[in-house]
């Protein structure tokens, strides 16, 4: 049998650490990306893109679409600052963490207001993402958010 | 140990300050799509939508309340408590409540909200003249104990789709002239509850119809309610009503201020505890029915995003200040005699409340 020197021994461990570390890597930033894609939250009347920053592990969401995209006086439908609320940004700087998109903020561009937020995938078709008054989560609403996919 | 709660307060308060408004630069995409078209995108799975509990330009809901209420001079005349005696007349210089409330989403969904509250005010009176062993039980009380109430509510809220919903609240308060150290009995809990059907029409409007068991008029009463928020297309003015209890007209002079103009009814039965036969009575069941009705203008202003300062002047009308026996139903037009009819006379009022709101 082959005699394993003390230094043999030490590579391999690495190498296989390594690789664990490598794979286990993949796979949580392939479970993080899981939440890229067109979302529709559930009164229906808007839909938003989540999607990665480029050179960051960092998530981010706009209003893509809206129901009623103007005003009665059939202008572009603006929030409270007078901001276009189309390819506004609502959600920001999510970081995939535990198997949730965390320390992120949530914008309501209906009152002007941004809150506290976090999301957790119930299945690859379904968010719940929660807005909150406090950091930590505890008083908020959760909302039901579902993928949408082309015809 | 104190510590460790000032800074769980402090991280309450003051974090949500640090939320500021999204005004940062581009954001580049790691996988740009180009311009899609995202109107012909269906869903994947039905998400079926229900109508939310608020509309656009309401006040905000108080999450958490710390107030003040002062009553100026008034005068209150008290019938004989015994077949015989003599009616009495004293002059309060002034009524001053301390109040305090909270109201906790404890489970809140698109599907269904459940907010759970416990509210305490504590009302003292302070007499031109002290009163004696002499005096009416009524000013006895009231001048060495004041009022108290106690309660806790449950409200539930159950959008049945996006256009139709349904309201439970349950209530129940321990009210008399007991103090914290010296407790009334539970048995003494009274209950209160409502149920209303509704309707969403829009982001601006919603309105319902429903049945409450109620103490707003001093008694045990079952009254039809009438629930209505709405906003005007412009969102400069709105209504908020719960009728009878309370209607306001609302000027939203912008987002972080609001002027209200409008009534509200308050109302409780109290118990005067005799327990020890201090009033020399052959009954240990005397309850104070108490009604108000306030007319008043407020002034919401938020000092942040979630704390609201809320300023508030007006006019308290007596309904009732009579005293019963025990808690019966007694409906509007009931004729059975009173224990003792009491007047209050009204006075000018002011209120000043610090909030903590869900914005």
């Amino acid at each position: 049998m082959m005699k394993l020197g003390k230094f043999t021994i030490i590579a391999a461990l690495f190498a296989l650490t390594t690789a664990f570390n490598a794979d286990k890597a993949l796979e949580t930033d392939k479970e993080a990306s899981n939440i890229i894609g067109v979302w529709m939250p559930s009164e229906g009347t808007a839909y938003v893109k989540i999607f990665k920053e480029k050179d960051k592990e960092k998530y981010h969401g706009k209003i893509v679409w809206l129901k009623e995209p103007n005003d009665e006086a059939g202008n572009p439908r603006k929030n409270t600052d007078g901001k276009l609320i189309l390819n506004m940004l609502n959600l920001k700087n999510f970081v995939f963490e535990d198997g949730e998109w965390v320390d992120g903020t949530i914008y309501d561009p209906k009152t002007g207001n941004t809150y506290y937020s976090s999301i957790k995938m119930v299945n690859e078709n379904k968010l719940e993402v929660r807005g909150s008054l406090d950091p930590f989560g505890l008083i908020g609403r959760t909302d039901t958010w579902v993928r949408m996919k082309s015809e | 140990m104190a510590k460790s709660i000032w800074i769980f307060l402090l991280a309450f308060f003051l974090l949500p300050l640090s939320i500021m408004a999204q005004d940062d630069p581009p954001i580049e995409e790691e996988d740009e799509d180009g311009a899609a078209d995202y109107s012909t995108l269906v869903q994947t799975i039905e998400n079926k939508a229900f109508a939310s509990s608020r509309v656009i330009g309401q006040v905000p809901l108080k999450l958490f309340s710390l107030g003040y209420d002062f009553q100026t001079a008034h005068s209150l005349e008290t019938a004989p408590f015994v077949p015989g005696g003599a009616s009495e007349e004293n002059e309060i210089n002034s009524a001053q409540d301390l109040r305090f409330g909270i109201n906790y989403p404890v489970f809140s969904k698109n599907y269904f909200l459940l907010n759970l509250g416990f509210n305490y005010a504590a009302t003292n009176y302070s007499f031109a003249n002290s009163t004696s062993a002499s005096s009416d039980p009524l000013s006895q009380a009231l001048d060495n104990n004041g009022l108290r109430t106690m309660g806790f509510t449950a409200t539930a809220f159950k959008p049945l789709n996006i256009k139709r919903f349904l309201i439970f609240q349950f209530g129940a308060n321990l009210n008399g002239d007991y103090s914290l150290s010296n407790l009334q009995s539970f048995d003494y809990t009274r209950y209160t509850g409502a149920f209303i059907y509704g309707i969403k029409p829009n982001d601006r409007k919603m309105w319902g119809l429903g049945i409450s068991r109620t103490y707003l008029g001093g008694s045990l009463n079952y009254l039809p309610v009438y629930y209505m928020l709405y906003t005007a297309k412009s969102e400069k003015w709105g209504l908020e009503m719960l009728l009878p209890a309370r209607f306001q007209y609302r000027r939203n002079i912008n987002s972080k201020n609001l002027l209200l103009l409008g009534w509200e009814i308050e109302g409780n039965t109290y118990r005067i505890n005799n327990d020890n036969n201090i009033y020399n009575l052959p009954y240990n069941d005397m309850e104070l029915r108490r009604s108000e009705l306030r007319f008043r203008v407020s002034w919401e202003r938020a000092i942040t995003s979630q704390i609201w300062l809320s300023a508030q002047a007006g006019y308290r009308y007596n309904w009732s200040f009579d005293i019963d026996q025990g808690d019966f139903f007694r409906p509007f037009g009931d004729n059975t005699p009173f224990l003792a009819e009491n007047n209050l006379s009204n006075p000018a009022y002011f209120n000043i409340s610090i909030n903590w709101v869900s914005p």
